[in-house]
């Protein structure tokens, strides 16, 4: 009934059918339009100047957009960009296996007792809902003897596995150009000792000597940084997946 | 158009992979993802320093929901579709003091003015960087997604989460905007 109506307007009202089809003219450049509306578009230029001349117009805007310089960013760049989203990845997933979780940027502490979740919001910072808590943990205390959910039987959607931060240890990618001795000097600047890398993706793991706390290796990371030969540096992670995901 | 060769059924594999906690699959759909995506977002919000924050929030999506990504259109479409949110989420977010709507960002020439090479080879190249300064951020998400990303009316509109004859309208009050230029360029 609708196509009907609209043939019958294109034959009779060809301004209705010219409203259609220059809204169709951009897709007709680009080659992605249906052999219905293709046939529609060529007949209907074949008579009219006004979607003629709009075609030309289009095609120019469609090449000037088209040759417009593409970004090309370099492997290496890419690799230590991809390194923050991997980061991310692998506190979220140790976030979720120990049942804390971000909640408008504030942080939660979760217990799973059974069926049951219970949250409290910034640590029960109101009293009232400390005592609500209190009351209600106390009813469920010998459920939580007699049930209690471990953390890796969590369900993720990523079928998630503990990371772990390996104390002594952090990833560092120099610049491109960086040479060896510079590399070497600036290791043994932060109280460090490359264990092994360069990998395909300019990554060198380095081993913090002395006495490890968590304090000492960020002062180390924010050291490193400073030097302008630093793309990247952050703690080590070691992921199961990693190692899994290599022989893909 | 970039994406001339279809990556579908390569992208819908990654992403498969990415379901069972892949990682080096989300590196791999990454990297053919980040130069295409990094355009897209300079063109739709106009600000070089968001890019990085957005392809990182897009990733992450991508690392969280992929398993609700359904097969009903194409990964390309999926991926775009997020980081088409993202990038107004964050240029939003990131001009929330100043009140400003997406579309008044349009305006800003901060983004011209840091000294990066890559943006003022854009820049410079031609009239259209500009020009596209007079559209809305809708409108110009919809011509990149056309001439660049070569895509039919009707994925766009799933991407932008719009009717097709929205499509259609922006991009012919986009064309009617730049007809001036357009008309001269001829």
């Amino acid at each position: 009934m609708y196509s009907a109506n609209t043939k019958l307007n294109s034959v009779q009202n060809p301004y209705a059918a010219h409203q259609e089809i220059v809204k169709l003219l951009p897709w007709h450049i680009n080659q992605t339009l249906n052999h219905q509306e293709i046939d529609k578009v060529e007949s209907h230029l074949k008579v009219c100047y006004l979607c003629q001349q709009e075609l030309r117009c289009l095609q120019t805007l469609a090449n000037t957009v088209a040759n417009q310089p593409f970004i090309n960013t370099s492997e290496l760049k890419l690799s230590a960009k991809f390194s923050t989203i991997s980061a991310r990845i692998n506190s979220t997933e140790v976030e979720k296996d120990y049942g804390y979780v971000s909640v408008a940027g504030q942080k939660s502490l979760g217990f799973k007792l059974g069926n049951i979740n219970l949250n409290i919001n910034g640590f029960a910072h109101k009293s009232g809902l400390a005592m609500a808590a209190a009351v209600l943990l106390a009813v469920l205390i010998p459920r939580l003897e007699t049930n209690v959910t471990t953390p890796t039987e969590y369900q993720t959607l990523s079928n998630s596995e503990i990371a772990t931060v390996q104390k002594d240890a952090i990833r560092v990618i120099f610049l491109d150009d960086s040479k060896k001795q510079e590399i070497n000097a600036l290791v043994a600047s932060v109280n460090g000792q490359i264990t092994s890398g360069p990998t395909e993706q300019g990554e060198y793991a380095v081993a913090i000597k002395g006495e490890i706390t968590a304090s000492n290796v960020q002062g180390v990371i924010d050291n490193l940084k400073k030097d302008t030969n630093v793309l990247f540096a952050e703690p080590a992670y070691a992921m199961l997946s990693a190692n899994k995901s290599t022989g893909n | 158009m970039e994406q001339t060769v279809d990556h579908s059924s390569r992208d819908a594999a990654l992403i498969a992979r990415i379901c069972k906690a892949d990682q080096k699959a989300l590196e791999i759909l990454y990297r053919h993802y980040y130069n295409q995506l990094a355009r897209f977002i300079t063109r739709v919000t106009f600000r070089e320093d968001i890019i990085d924050e957005v392809i990182n929030d897009v990733m992450f999506v991508v690392w969280e929901k992929a398993v609700s990504y359904d097969k009903e259109c194409k990964p390309s479409t999926w991926i775009f579709g997020i980081a088409f949110n993202k990038a107004r989420q964050a240029a939003r977010d990131s001009n929330r003091n100043s009140e400003e709507s997406l579309d008044d960002l349009d305006a800003d020439n901060s983004y011209f003015e840091e000294d990066n090479d890559k943006l003022k080879q854009l820049e410079m190249t031609d009239w259209l960087t500009p020009a596209l300064e007079q559209l809305t951020a809708d409108q110009r998400a919809v011509i990149e997604l056309t001439y660049f990303q070569g895509l039919p009316y009707h994925e766009i509109a799933v991407l932008m989460d719009c009717p097709e004859n929205t499509v259609k309208t922006r991009m012919h009050h986009a064309k009617k905007k730049l007809a001036v230029l357009l008309n001269e360029s001829n």
